[in-house]
């Protein structure tokens, strides 16, 4: 009986799966290792899984500007409100960006909303809360920790839009 | 020459490992990943009746035109949570492994689709996606206990925790990078961390949060952030270190394990999933869990009879 020709010779499953394994390995491993590598050619701009990390790699200057929401006593005295009332949710960092985007679009509209949940809140923090203000205050990040906390200002003040809590 | 190299690194990679080790990192991804949705839960609940102009997609979100209605939002998270626990119990693996792989990385991007994003949660997506298409569920599973796993080479089981060790890894180095980029070798000098430290707890302050007081007291300390600067670039850009072997993965685990409680004691800022261990769990023999005593009397309970 002749040989068959090598071309002919029938598939070898097993070979064939150990292949097709071995390949998903490397595609896999491959694919993954560049997907988080990409963001090291990226300057600016952020994406999700891949990231370049930007959090701690900004250079942050001793003077800063914020843009948050204060709750006005009766006193006159400002203090900050938590992002459960100026954002309507718990996380920090983007309860600044909800307030600065509110006042992009329209201050006094967002102004109000606020105001409706701080008259809402049963925090007895916030019960005395007369009025809400929507401002950028610029700070010196170091100096801020080298007086005792109730003497701490800001350098400045700018208000974007001020309203009356109702209850 | 060439092709010898290549056959020596795919035999490194692919390199035998017990089908166990694999199924325990499933596990504990799986478990940390409901924790994950179960305490963030509130915060993740409230996207459904967000403000639509707050919404700024990102990676898979910006499929999205516009944020999803709140019910699909709403049942997308319980969807998501069910997956979670069939992942974890490894019930029918080969449907539910990418299925929850998908929906988990949905959630998290859709969760850093509003203005912020977020940088804890980037190897939990990670992993996820790894476990959910390979062999996770052979071994430690319903599917094992039911006998519908494939019985095959170990060579499949190994690898997977590579790249997942390999992906901890790499994202240090991109975060180095991303310093060095921006201020070259000057981060060392520890100015700009100690400013970084200061900032973050200013900002948390001033937006009505609670911050580090520990943070703000080491902040005179300049020749400490010095110290604390040059060692968190040493981490980051030496992660690739931890690839070389047990030892080298161990010492280096250990030191950034160190560096996120550093974070969490100057900052506020929690990496669960690193400072819960699960994020370094690739780099050791994690089989040798199941023989410790609580977890044996567990598997003994649910055990067939």
């Amino acid at each position: 009986m002749p040989a068959r020709a090598p071309w002919r010779k029938p598939v070898r499953w097993i070979h064939w799966r150990a292949m097709s394994s071995r390949l998903f390995a490397w595609a896999l491993t491959v694919g993954l290792v560049a997907l988080t590598c990409w963001p090291m050619t990226w300057s600016q701009g952020d994406s999700f899984p891949h990231s370049r990390f930007p959090m701690f790699s900004s250079l942050r200057p001793r003077e800063m500007m914020l843009t948050h929401a204060l709750g006005v006593l009766p006193d006159g005295r400002r203090i900050p409100l938590p992002p459960i009332l100026s954002a309507g949710n718990r996380a920090v960092l983007q309860s600044e960006k909800f307030v600065r985007r509110g006042i992009e679009t329209d201050g006094a509209a967002y102004c109000a909303q606020v105001a409706q949940r701080v008259a809402a809140s049963d925090d007895a923090d916030f019960a005395a809360v007369e009025a809400v203000e929507l401002a950028t205050s610029s700070f010196d990040t170091v100096g801020y920790f080298e007086v005792p906390a109730e003497s701490r200002a800001p350098l400045g003040r700018h208000v974007h839009a001020r309203c009356e809590v109702r209850r | 020459m060439m092709l010898r190299a290549l056959r020596a690194l795919d035999a490194w990679w692919r390199a035998p490992a017990p089908a166990a080790r694999l199924a325990v990192m499933r596990v504990l991804v799986g478990l940390f990943a409901a924790f994950y949705l179960v305490v963030r839960g509130p915060h993740l609940w409230s996207f459904g009746s967000v403000d639509p102009l707050h919404f700024a997609p990102i990676g898979v979100t910006r499929l999205l035109s516009s944020p999803l209605p709140g019910l699909a939002w709403y049942a997308l998270l319980v969807s998501t949570g069910g997956l979670a626990l069939c992942f974890v119990a490894g019930w029918r693996h080969r449907l539910t492994g990418p299925l929850f792989a998908g929906a988990l990385l949905f959630v998290l991007t859709y969760e850093s689709s509003f203005q912020q994003v977020l940088h804890t949660t980037n190897l939990l997506a990670f992993y996820a996606l790894v476990l959910g298409v390979t062999p996770a569920a052979d071994a430690v599973s319903l599917d094992a206990r039911s006998g519908r796993t494939a019985s095959g080479e170990e060579t499949r089981y190994g690898w997977p925790l590579k790249l997942m060790a390999l992906l901890c890894a790499v994202s240090y180095v991109v975060a180095g990078v991303a310093k060095l980029r921006r201020m070259g070798l000057g981060y060392a000098s520890g100015e700009v961390l100690r400013n970084h430290v200061a900032y973050d707890n200013l900002r948390k302050l001033e937006l009505g949060s609670f911050h580090s007081p520990l943070g703000a007291w080491l902040l005179p300390y300049e020749g400490l952030w010095a110290v604390l600067g040059a060692a968190t670039l040493a981490l980051e850009l030496g992660a690739p270190l931890a690839m070389l072997g047990p030892r080298w993965g161990r010492v280096w685990v250990a030191a950034t394990w160190c560096f996120h409680l550093g974070v969490l004691l100057t900052m506020m800022i929690f990496f669960g999933f690193q400072l819960l261990g699960v994020a370094f769990a690739p780099f050791f023999h994690l089989e040798r869990l199941l023989e410790w005593r609580p977890v044996r009397a567990l598997r003994r309970r649910f055990a067939p009879a």
